[in-house]
């Protein structure tokens, strides 16, 4: 393994490194189809964020092995690791289930952060596992969590277990919502605040996801941006959208609007122990986009990275 | 145990169109254990215009299962596609991310079902040909020769 780190220009290997605090740059969210353009070392990545769910298949509670994984993804990661970090964002993890908590999939993560040595990890404020009167139901979207103290008190021994099996930040990303819970004990960025005090996790801040649901709930994106701790931010997300029906959704669709850039020139100076931004796409979008465009994207969050990253010292006065 | 009883409610109301109905629309079902607040919140998001939306959503995501790991059969389905594809979702919850177990349970529903107005023989063959070729998949998986992840 021999990661560059973007903020000392300096090479760093072995165990050492995977705890140093590595200001990494730029990311790019895997997609299959990406993988020619992803092994292009010319290409202005500086880490590969990826999906676990989409590389290994999980064959449901009580079998064994539980995760089988793709081989052939499996040995593209694990190749590409050697050049740029590889890092899992899961969607699978449904941390927020009231009825239990998918502790196997902690498990298998705990195997990828030995074999991967990942620097951080994340997944998303929401639930996709219910109970049901078939069993188990996953609705397959990340459904929203209440801002009350009853999802802290179910959230904080879970992620303070999962910091325990993982030596390494755990992020979690702050969710989109199409339908507001009504009667919240607490607003977003209070509960994210609390979540972060009390249970030690870090943020991955999505600005697209804050831009999708500012304008489908109409609210001021950086009134919201304005009181979260951003010094928690360890990670931002970036994508575009499309409108559907009256509203605007977070389809990871294309190139990131102006509104995004702006939220990111805003965000950027004001996270001190941010490590990277990632650009999220989904695959079927790609041919659309193309890949110059793409690499266009990538060169201009670089740009703006090295602009407001590290923070600038303030003027003297 | 109420986040349980409201979570399990939420996801029926993204689900299930006619619980949805139903909640929207003031009817009675069993919300043991669910707090006035919790009642509360159930009903203005079966009424929430973000829930048509989700819903579309999460419809999107069943068909797409289907429409990757089925194309022939979906193609041969045509305008019968989505009576199906409907009638399938409701007898079959979801309960995974992934798609080979959901795409061979909507070939044996379709192998039950024999929709009117689709070309039986051609059908037939079209639906043991797909099944075949995604239960060698399936023994794949399960024996870890050559694991194969199905796209999520």
């Amino acid at each position: 393994m021999a990661w560059s780190d973007s903020s000392s220009s300096k090479t760093s290997a072995g165990t050492a490194s995977r705890s140093s605090p590595l200001k990494l740059g730029v990311g790019l969210a895997y997609q299959a189809n990406l993988r020619s353009f992803i092994e292009d070392s010319a290409s202005p990545i500086n880490y590969l964020e990826v999906i676990p769910d989409t590389v290994w298949a999980d064959l449901g509670l009580g079998r064994e092995p539980r995760y089988v994984e793709d081989l052939d993804s499996m040995a593209f990661l694990e190749d590409l690791n050697h050049r740029i970090p590889v890092i899992p964002h899961g969607i699978g993890l449904s941390i927020g289930s009231a009825h239990r908590f998918n502790r196997d999939q902690v498990l298998k993560l705990a195997e990828w952060r030995e074999r991967f040595g990942f620097p951080w990890h994340s997944d998303h404020l929401s639930y996709n596992l219910a109970e049901h009167e078939a069993g188990e139901v996953n609705v397959g979207l990340t459904m929203p969590l209440s801002y009350d103290q009853e999802t802290l008190d179910l959230l904080v021994p879970r992620i303070t277990e999962i910091r325990r099996l993982i030596d390494v930040p755990f992020l979690i990303e702050n969710n989109v919502y199409l339908f507001k819970l009504a009667g919240a004990e607490m607003d977003e960025a209070d509960f994210l605040n609390r979540l972060c005090d009390e249970s030690g996790c870090k943020l991955l801040i999505d600005l697209h996801n804050i831009y999708t649901n500012s304008r489908n709930h109409r609210f001021d994106p950086l009134q919201l941006l304005g009181t979260i701790d951003l010094s928690n931010v360890l990670e931002l997300h970036v994508a575009g959208g499309m409108e559907k029906d009256g509203f605007y959704l977070d389809a990871h669709s294309g190139p990131l609007p102006t509104e995004i850039w702006a939220l990111l020139e805003w965000t950027l100076p004001r996270c001190p122990n941010l490590r990277g931004v990632t650009l999220e796409i989904v695959g079927s979008w790609v041919p659309t986009v193309g890949e110059d465009r793409l690499r266009g994207e990538l060169l201009a969050l670089q740009s703006t990275w090295r602009r407001y990253q590290p923070v600038p010292e303030p003027p003297q006065t | 145990m109420s986040q349980r009883a409201f979570q399990a409610a939420l996801a029926r109301v993204v689900i299930e169109p006619e619980f949805r109905d139903l909640v929207a629309s003031g009817g009675v079902f069993s919300n043991e254990g669910l707090t006035e607040l919790e009642r509360r919140r159930l009903a203005e998001c079966s009424q929430d215009r973000g829930m048509d939306v989700t819903r579309m959503l999460h419809k999107g995501w069943r068909l797409t299962k289907l429409m990757a790991m089925t194309p022939l059969t979906c193609a041969v389905l045509g305008e019968h596609l989505i009576d199906e594809a409907s009638t399938f979702w409701r007898l079959n919850p979801p309960t995974s991310l992934y798609f080979l177990d959901e795409a061979l349970g909507f070939l044996d529903h379709i192998d039950a079902s024999r929709p009117e107005g689709v070309p039986a023989e051609k059908l037939n063959a079209i639906v043991a040909h797909e099944r075949s070729l995604l239960k060698s998949r399936q023994e794949a998986l399960l024996t870890m020769e050559h694991a194969s992840a199905m796209p999520v």
